[in-house]
């Protein structure tokens, strides 16, 4: 994986963030390198945007270098899109909508736990009964409670008729 | 004569030659004459032989036809009355064979109407048994169906009312330990590799 991508990466965990952020660095970029934006930066993308650090915005130029070892802005940027999308991406259900603070923790906790540099989207399914189900690289995986119920349907299913009886 | 002839005259050498011509004309006529009567006598005579012959001879055929006739007769009432003795005899042979034959016939038809009836009988009562059997089955299959249909339904229920409940019972907090369990479990399993 590039730096940049690893850079961009590092506090950005989830499909509609990178999309996000990508927009904001291509309008920053243009506006700094070419003053043609005119989308306003909020104060939360500035912050990420100063948090990738100088050296991190050396690696565009205005132009390609003359050897053509050193690509523009252009160029860097569509590359780093499309490594992006070559990344895999894990699919979370979720009964509830999480905030963007605890996408954050969970994008955190993902990549300490299973890969540093996972991305993650998650897809809201009512259906789900507490916790979360998982999709990665085509294998489904439901690990809530309606699974629990599922897998115990005989106990749940005698349970409930011994309150009848 | 001939030595006469010169000197008569040719007139009459030719009447006395006429003459004795017409004498034996006439003797050979009355010869022919005596013959033909003769022949008449002697047909006449064999007419009446014969017709005497034959008179006695019809007689004697009528005596023989007669007799043979009534030999026939005799024979011929014989032999029906043998015949009838014996088409009698035959009769009630027949008779006695064919009552036989249809008491054997009845008892026959008897033992067979009796198996077949046992027979149909066992038939329709196992016929009857396998369609109860059939029907129980299917009563009872459809009421596991019907049991199994509920017990989905009521476990279906259960997990809808615990997905509403829990949605709104449940914190923030606890929907996120929820997830973080959930994560946790699929870490153990190594889901992702």
């Amino acid at each position: 994986m590039s730096n940049i991508l690893t850079t961009f990466l590092k506090e950005t965990y989830y499909q509609g963030q990178i999309s996000h952020r990508l927009q904001v660095l291509r309008s920053f970029l243009l506006k700094h390198f070419f003053n043609a934006s005119q989308v306003q930066i909020s104060q939360l993308d500035s912050d990420w945007l100063k948090s990738l650090g100088d050296d991190f915005l050396k690696n565009f130029t205005q132009q390609a270098g003359t050897s053509g070892s050193q690509l523009n802005v252009y160029q860097v940027l569509e590359k780093l899109e499309k490594d992006v999308k070559k990344l895999p991406t894990l699919t979370v259900y979720l009964p509830f909508e999480m905030p963007d603070e605890e996408k954050n923790k969970l994008g955190l906790y993902l990549r300490t736990n299973f890969k540093k540099d996972l991305i993650f989207e998650i897809k809201l399914d009512p259906d789900l009964i507490g916790g979360a189900a998982l999709s990665w690289k085509g294998v489904h995986k439901d690990y809530s409670l309606r699974e629990r119920i599922d897998q115990n349907h005989d106990k749940v299913l005698s349970s409930l008729k011994s309150f009848s009886t | 004569m001939i030595s006469l002839m010169p000197y008569l005259p040719l007139s009459i050498i030719f009447g006395i030659a006429a003459l004795i011509l017409l004498v034996l004309f006439l003797r050979q006529y009355l010869a022919m004459q005596d013959a033909q009567l003769k022949a008449n006598q002697i047909i006449q005579q064999a007419q009446t032989a014969a017709i005497k012959i034959t008179a006695t001879d019809k007689a004697s055929l009528e005596t023989i036809s007669r007799q043979a006739l009534a030999q026939t007769e005799q024979q011929f009432k014989t032999y029906l009355q043998e015949l009838a003795t014996a088409a009698q005899g035959s009769l009630t042979g027949r008779e006695q064979l064919i009552e036989q034959k249809i008491n054997q016939l009845f008892e026959s038809f008897e033992e067979n109407l009796s198996s077949f009836l046992t027979q149909t009988q066992q038939q329709s009562v196992k016929s009857v048994e396998l369609e109860m059997q059939a029907a129980r089955q299917l009563i009872q299959t459809y009421k596991q169906q019907q049991f199994k249909l509920i017990d989905e339904n009521i476990v279906s229920m259960l997990e809808r009312t615990l997905s509403l409940v829990l949605v709104k019972k449940l914190s923030l907090k606890e929907q996120i330990d929820l997830v973080y369990e959930s994560l946790e479990k699929a870490k153990a399993e190594k889901f992702i590799v």
